[in-house]
């Protein structure tokens, strides 16, 4: 299900994730460009690491040239590079428990997808799926004699690469192969913070149950939004729109003056989550300001 | 002005400081692990972190306040996974794989690994039948590039300077380097991932390494250099050949998933028994390495026929003994 915003924006695609203790956790999974984003900081980052162990071991074999031993040097720090750039993955999601470096940058972790604990043997075979998935043909590109002469080797690393992508984008959870193989999932993991509670302590507004029917928990979610948003002009001229269409919805006769737009608002939010979250208490869940009692049971 | 009682909000103001709490320790093991905190700590941890799952439950059922809501899920979710997704020492992982999953996982493939051998066994009897009855056949079976010029044309001189070459001691490891981005990588990586496509691409190739091996056995055995050419292939090939061995044999159980996924989806079976062919995969890549160092390093400064074979005998026994015994658990 993609769970999208009051406001519009799109957010990312939620799926249940059950603990032991049986409470069901939420867990949103990142887009694909996320993880590409991340990934190409990955390869960016243990590239980088491979080249500077190249280029010491250049350093090494000058230095050293007529020294037996150091003739191995510079074919060794190739072989080191190479695992450099292999073992990154494996050592840094088995070490930082399922985030790379990329990955930390940008909040996102691998999990287990049954919610157990991530196990060594599906790191080490996610990552090395990796090798086969990408790395494979992006390098089959890359030594291919040319477009024009080798068409075959260009479209069978096309066709691939399409073939893997696809797997991402049809599975429900975004698996890679290498995902559906190691039983893991990414997901995104940002660290979110608890925001003030907007509801007021005591109330300079005050609203009678009448008013109060006009809304639903949408339209309460939507306010509490748009009041979370930092303060300028835009905000500004949002709340007073709200304000003239909640006075002319609820039926609210007396002005408000300019400057309490936001005090009005704010009492009506507190009013309004109080109004729904009595009644919702006792089972009448108001989904929005479509709702219409039809039991007849509850009395008002 | 009048006092409001909000639910939710006498909710929060009671178990906030719960939740802050739990919120420092989790970040504390994320950034300095787990060890950094104190016994006192560890203690309160799995207190908080179900205080806090029964703080989502309610909040969930009795709280409009969206922004609480979703804290709430975040914290319980970074706390489940610092308890249940512990940070794993790379050594210790490396050692326990080595020591036990990968020979457990791969007895427990063991009929798809013995599909395999018999494919590769098939392939190199035949292929060597066939040559041995006319060479014609091995331009067929072996592509030009495999060959490097070997072929029915060649003699017996040509051939033995093939398996007695030395290269520069210098580019051993470059030889090694190069080694790891060849055929073999290619093959392997086809023989796993073409599994998905039920398995027959994999028997396919599998039997086609087995012609080749067998078409360049017969070439050599006309010449009276059977002897040469299997201590030449046998120091490292024995190593690859069970690397493609076990790669065929992670390829045919996804094979398998897809083909019979049984009571699951075929994601959940995947997802469920994937990972065990991943790991005889992943132990195929060990073995690849194993005989690539065996290539690039050994075979250059062994020489002598014998001692080849003797190598190459050596680690049919190794490998054997490894997969059959290690990692068993003890009898009491």
């Amino acid at each position: 299900m993609t769970a999208a915003d009051p406001l519009g924006r799109v957010r990312r695609k939620q799926r249940p994730l059950m603990t032991p203790e049986g409470v069901p956790l939420l867990i949103e999974l990142p887009d694909p460009g996320e993880r590409l984003v991340a990934f190409v900081a990955d390869v960016c980052i243990s590239m980088a690491a491979a080249i500077v162990i190249l280029m010491l071991g250049w350093l090494i074999a000058g230095m050293f040239r007529d020294v037996g031993p150091f003739a191995f040097t510079l074919p060794a720090a190739l072989l080191m590079s190479f695992l450099a750039r292999n073992a990154y993955f494996i050592f840094f999601e088995l070490r930082w428990a399922g985030a790379t470096p990329g990955k930390r940058l940008f909040g996102l972790r691998v999990i287990d997808r049954h919610g157990g604990p991530l196990r060594s043997g599906a790191v080490i075979a996610r990552n090395l799926t990796r090798q086969a998935e990408f790395f494979f043909p992006i390098e089959l590109l890359l030594i291919t004699k040319g477009w024009l002469w080798s068409p075959w080797d260009v479209l069978l690393a096309g066709l691939w690469l399409a073939a893997m992508g696809t797997i991402v984008l049809r599975t429900p959870d975004r698996l890679r192969a290498g995902d559906l193989i190691g039983g893991t999932v990414v997901i995104a993991l940002p660290k979110k913070f608890l925001l003030e509670d907007l509801a007021r302590e005591t109330a300079q507004f005050e609203f009678s149950p009448a008013h109060l029917e006009a809304y639903g928990i949408h339209e309460l979610q939507v306010l509490e939004e748009v009041l979370r948003q930092p303060n300028n002009e835009e905000k500004a001229r949002l709340l007073h729109d709200i304000k003239a269409r909640i006075e002319r919805r609820i039926g609210w006769d007396r002005p408000v003056p300019e400057r309490e737009t936001e005090t009005f608002l704010r009492d009506f939010y507190t009013a309004q989550r109080a109004f729904l979250e009595r009644r919702k208490n006792i089972g009448e869940e108001r989904r929005d300001k479509h709702y219409r009692d039809t039991t007849g049971l509850i009395e008002h | 002005m009048s006092a409001v009682t909000l639910k939710s909000r006498e909710f929060r103001q009671e178990r906030e400081s719960g939740w802050r709490e739990l919120e420092e320790l989790i970040g504390v093991a994320r950034t300095m692990g787990i060890r950094a905190l104190s016994n006192d700590d560890l203690r309160r941890l799995p207190l908080l972190y179900r205080a806090a799952l029964s703080s989502l439950s309610v909040a969930r059922a009795i709280a409009l306040d969206r922004a609480l809501v979703a804290y709430l899920d975040n914290l319980a979710l970074r706390a489940f996974l610092v308890i249940y997704a512990r940070q794993l020492p790379v050594v210790d992982s490396i050692r326990e794989f080595l020591a036990r999953s990968l020979p457990r996982a791969v007895r427990g493939m063991r009929v798809h690994v013995a599909l395999a051998l018999g494919m590769l066994a098939l392939g190199i009897v035949s292929g060597f039948a066939l040559v041995n009855h006319d060479e014609g056949w091995f331009s067929v079976m072996v592509p030009a590039g495999m060959a490097q010029g070997r072929g029915p044309a060649s003699t017996r001189a040509e051939l033995l300077r093939v398996l007695s070459t030395q290269s520069q001691s210098g580019s051993a490891l470059l030889t090694l380097a190069n080694y790891l981005f060849s055929n073999n990588t290619l093959v392997s990586l086809l023989l796993f991932g073409l599994g998905f496509m039920a398995g027959i691409p994999t028997l396919l190739l599998t039997l086609g390494n087995g012609l080749m091996l067998g078409a360049f056995l017969a070439l050599h055995y006309h010449r009276g250099l059977l002897g040469e050419f299997t201590g030449w292939v046998s120091i490292h090939g024995v190593s690859e050949l069970g690397a493609l061995t076990l790669f065929a044999a992670a390829g045919l159980k996804l094979g398998e998933l897809v083909l019979f996924p049984g009571e699951h989806t075929r994601t959940d079976a995947l997802s469920l028994y994937g990972p065990r062919a991943g790991e005889v995969a992943v132990g195929g890549v060990v073995m690849l390495l194993v005989s690539a160092v065996l290539e690039g390093v050994f075979r250059q400064v062994i020489a002598s026929t014998d001692a080849r074979l003797a190598i190459g005998a050596a680690s049919l026994l190794l490998w054997t003994l490894y997969y059959v015994r290690a990692g068993r658990e003890r009898k009491p």
